[in-house]
């Protein structure tokens, strides 16, 4: 039991001065995320085949892999912060929550630096 | 980490039934949520049978008159029993709102009566309000100006301007919003919860203050400010009709339009 004061309790340490950019950052990438996300379908509605040698010439295709990067660095910024929120919500241990959000950061990381590497190598044909 | 399940202690058991006099014809049920945290006993719904032939119309007249003539130890808040201290709030067909604003009759079936949702329950339908006024203190609610007023008058303000903090000023910290509201349930600690930013805004929109800047320096914050996901549960729930989420969401856009 604290016998601090109510207010003192509220106060804590203080406001952060933070969470505008990251309010900001997950609508932008909300809104890119649409665009290419409608194109992504068009891509594979209109996509002549689906064999291997298909997947590597679509991928291949200079605007294509431009776009591909632009989907997978959007889609993962967008979800690092997604899921960052939803940690925060309800992932209360202090030192549970630092640790999910450590995580989830790496993943996040791990998976865009592993799409970026592939979708390059394809489409430098190496 | 996640409770899927109340503590033992915390469990509602069935209660007692209250029966009515065999002579009386129009019989309205209310079920209560009873809880006294001095004893061991688990909170309980107990049953009242009330003579609606001689009763107000207001689910706040039912539990009166169940004080007075059928059981004198239920408790709760109430005071001004028209809509305008914000007292006898608590969650009543499943919705919070005002018990002296809501009428029986707009409810089906029994009336299911329980304290406001994730709060601390002093006993029966009183809640432990402590945490919700020391949030509402913490946002400075009163006018901060540089400058003294006219030494001979009030400060003035515009017609249009004095319009804006009009709806945002009728707020009258029933706790509604706040405790209907997801993220406040699972944040109350470090997020604010609409009532404390409703009457935030009401400040940051008055065309007398000049702590804008300060003021929203205070709110800028992922937890006090942020864990607003927008669900509105607090707009459909006010009892007098209020906007909170809107007034967020315009505190939000305050700071974009700071930033960027």
């Amino acid at each position: 039991m604290s016998l601090r004061i109510p207010l003192g309790n509220v106060l804590g340490l203080g406001s952060a001065k933070d969470g505008t950019s990251h309010f900001w950052g997950q609508r932008l990438s909300g809104i890119g995320l649409l665009i290419l996300g409608l194109w992504f379908v068009y891509a594979i509605l209109t996509v002549p085949g689906f064999t291997h040698a298909d997947a590597l010439a679509f991928i291949g295709a200079p605007l294509n892999g431009v776009l591909l990067l632009l989907l997978v660095v959007t889609m993962s910024y967008h979800s690092n912060l997604g899921i960052q929120v939803v940690i925060e919500d309800y992932v209360h241990g202090h030192g549970l929550k630092l640790a999910s959000l450590i995580i989830s950061r790496f993943v996040h990381t791990f998976l865009t630096v592993a799409a970026i590497y592939a979708i390059i190598k394809i489409g430098l044909g190496a | 980490m996640a409770e899927f399940r109340l503590p033992k202690n915390s469990r509602i058991i069935k209660g007692k039934h209250f029966p009515a006099a065999n002579s009386v014809s129009n019989v309205r049920k209310f079920a209560v949520y009873r809880y006294d945290p001095s004893s061991d006993e688990n909170p309980r719904v107990d049953t009242y049978d009330v003579d609606m032939d001689n009763c107000g119309p207001m689910v706040l007249d039912a539990l009166i008159k169940i004080k007075n003539e059928i059981d004198p130890t239920l408790t709760f808040r109430r005071s001004c029993r028209e809509g305008i201290c914000g007292s006898c709030a608590m969650n009543i067909d499943g919705g919070n709102t005002l018990a002296c604003t809501r009428a029986n009759d707009e409810v089906k079936g029994d009336v299911k009566i329980y304290p406001l949702p994730h709060m601390s329950v002093v006993k029966d339908l009183v809640t432990d309000l402590t945490n919700f006024y020391a949030q509402y203190a913490s946002i400075k609610p009163w006018l901060q100006s540089r400058t003294p007023p006219p030494p001979d008058q009030e400060r003035l303000q515009s017609k249009e301007d004095q319009e804006l903090i009009n709806e945002p000023a009728a707020c009258i910290l029933c706790a509604c919003c706040s405790t209907s509201c997801p993220s406040y349930w699972w944040n109350s600690d470090r997020y604010l919860g609409p009532a404390a930013l409703l009457a935030s805004y009401r400040w940051l929109v008055d065309s007398r203050d000049d702590a804008t800047g300060e003021r929203l320096d205070e709110l800028e914050d992922p937890f006090r400010l942020y864990r607003c996901h927008t669900i509105m549960n607090c707009t459909q729930t006010c009892p007098k009709g209020l906007n909170p989420a809107q007034a967020i969401a315009e505190t939000k856009k305050m700071l974009v339009e700071r930033k960027y």
